[in-house]
């Protein structure tokens, strides 16, 4: 209690890091959306959708988890004395 | 506006926009994989029955093996001899149902030599498992 509620500008860039290597974590475990190699005009233009969805899907993921996982850590309960 | 507000807006004007282009883009690459602008080089008939696929070709040739060309437009038949079956081919994104009474079509043009597993994706009995065949892209 009786923490101090208003962000600083380094919260601001501590919050902007988290959520950046959330994003690149994301990048490399689902190979930047690349799930399969296409074989025909009909896969590529599959393949092109799913990399759109996966890329745009893993930043507002990325936003979610890093602003959760940001203000978990920066608002917990500070122990008294 | 306060800047609660402001990013209130952000997202919901952003997520809008997200959400209009992939229900377009998926809408537009449905469509065009569906009922492409383009006529077939060649019309195959594959038959589905527990637990087999039978490919009919134009010549009247039968196999068990669908076997095509590079390059060439190929238009598939897909009828079911008895039950319920889908007929799938996870490396080009292909699934259709087979159903029985019906001829689903599938448009596709293979553009990479190789083999491919065609799979049936629909439970259609004890021995749905082994109801798989090949195709070979030459």
């Amino acid at each position: 209690m009786g923490q101090d509620s208003s962000l600083t500008s380094n919260d601001y860039m501590a919050l902007a890091g988290v959520i950046l290597v959330i994003f690149a974590l994301l990048m490399l475990v689902g190979n930047f959306g690349n799930l399969f190699k296409p074989v025909s005009p009909e896969t590529v233009m599959i393949n092109n959708l799913y990399r759109f969805i996966y890329i745009s899907g893993s930043a507002v993921g990325a936003i979610f988890l890093g602003a959760l996982i940001f203000l978990s850590i920066r608002f917990r309960e500070k122990k008294q004395g | 506006m306060s800047r609660v507000k402001y990013v209130e807006w952000i997202t919901i004007i952003g997520a809008s926009i997200l959400f209009i282009y992939i229900a377009v883009a998926s809408w537009m690459i449905v469509s065009a994989i569906e009922s492409p602008d383009r006529e077939p080089d060649i019309v195959i008939e594959a038959y589905a029955r527990q637990f087999a696929w039978e490919f009919i070709y134009p010549d009247g040739t039968r196999s068990s093996e669908l076997r095509v060309k590079a390059g060439q437009t190929v238009e598939l038949r897909l009828i079911s001899q008895d039950v319920i079956h889908s007929f799938f081919i996870r490396d080009f994104g292909i699934k259709k149902d087979v159903v029985p009474g019906r001829i689903n079509k599938i448009i596709f043009t293979p553009t990479e030599p190789g083999e491919y597993v065609i799979q049936c994706a629909e439970f259609c009995g004890y021995g749905h498992y082994s109801m798989i065949a090949k195709l070979v892209v030459e």
